[in-house]
């Protein structure tokens, strides 16, 4: 057992349950304001939005313009099924075989 | 029925009993696993190359339950940074999960505080996208359905983080099979599938774009993690404020 490495799971713990836990308990018990039950629901895209950006743009906290070449070119097909198609488990293997593709050939 | 679809039928939805919820959030967590698969991998042979045990691996996914900050905790322990700092770390690349529960609370208000406090326990970004998705498109989110979708992705991170440990060694090149890229796949497919239907293309586009931009200057000052916490917060400010 080794004292060092679990204090910081049990801390880590500790830390990451109290953002995950506080709101969806005390949130949901209090009437919110319109225009902040309002912003909760952009919350995903925006969250989503710069998720993406930052798995194709950023590389080790810097932001690189041309991007990740080939997760870009992978990116285009994912697009394409998930708009054409409201399938997630469709839209991620053709993210993953596009992309193993893409690396094959280059 | 096809996998990663939710059907609209809610006749058929009013006649199922509970464990058909539960196996839909199960079934509905099936797109997340290649990420988790490969996160995990991840996790559990840098875990590994960090000096930490299988036990140690496994219980940190188990406990901290976070991709990105298991990997910066373990990196740290390699480099025997002090607990406090490790602990504080681990807290603001979490950080993000406040938002994220704070969307979703308004559709539980009628569980008891325990019972949120568990479906709050397992947020992740995966489950919080796929549950958002869900709950734009039925205007609510079944409380067993949530449960088979954290639990499913919860025992994935476990057992993916075990599994790299114990194999890390002898895996060729995880990366030539492209599962490193199904998160953001996945990530692309939710933000879609958010946007079609529920909101206008214009002020979801505004969102996105304003979003990106503020990520990516966000870059030159602070760290991702926290970039990204600036930059979904501005997001969601600018569709406050924009007319329809």
């Amino acid at each position: 057992m080794n004292f060092y490495v679990w204090s910081v799971i049990i801390g880590g713990c500790i830390v990451t349950m109290l953002p995950r836990v506080l709101p969806i308990t005390i949130l949901s018990k209090i009437k919110l304001n319109k225009k902040v039950e309002e912003f909760l629901t952009y919350v995903p895209i925006s969250i989503l939005a710069s998720l993406i950006v930052a798995e194709l743009f950023i590389t080790d906290n810097k932001f690189f313009i041309q991007g990740k070449s080939l997760e870009l070119l992978a990116a285009i097909p994912t697009i394409i099924i998930a708009l054409k198609k409201n399938n997630l488990l469709l839209t991620v293997l053709t993210g993953v075989i596009s992309i193993a593709i893409l690396r094959l050939i280059f | 029925m096809e996998l990663g679809k939710i059907p609209n039928d809610s006749l058929e939805i009013k006649n199922k009993n509970n464990s058909y919820y539960f196996i839909k959030g199960v079934k509905d967590c099936i797109p997340t696993i290649f990420g988790y698969i490969s996160l995990g991998l991840a996790c559990g042979i840098l875990s590994k190359s960090c000096g930490l045990t299988v036990w140690e691996a496994m219980g940190m996914s188990a406990f901290v339950y976070g991709g990105s900050s298991q990997f910066i905790a373990s990196s740290m322990i390699l480099s025997s940074s002090p607990i406090p700092s490790i602990i504080f770390t681990i807290f603001f690349v979490n950080f993000r999960h406040l938002f994220m529960s704070a969307s979703v609370a308004p559709y539980f208000k009628q569980n008891s505080v325990l019972k949120n406090f568990f479906i709050g326990l397992l947020l992740t970004d995966e489950t919080f996208v796929v549950a958002s998705a869900e709950a734009l498109r039925n205007k609510k989110i079944n409380n067993l359905w949530i449960t088979g979708l954290n639990i499913t992705a919860y025992i994935n991170w476990i057992l993916a983080t075990g599994i790299g440990v114990l194999i890390g060694g002898f895996i060729p090149d995880y990366k030539a099979l492209g599962l490193d890229f199904a998160l953001t796949a996945m990530f692309i497919g939710l933000l879609i599938s958010s946007v079609k239907g529920n909101i206008k293309i214009r002020k979801a586009l505004i969102i996105i774009i304003v979003s990106a931009i503020v990520l990516i200057v966000s870059t030159i000052y602070v760290s991702t993690s926290i970039g990204v916490i600036i930059s979904a917060v501005a997001g969601a400010l600018i569709g406050v404020v924009i007319k329809e």
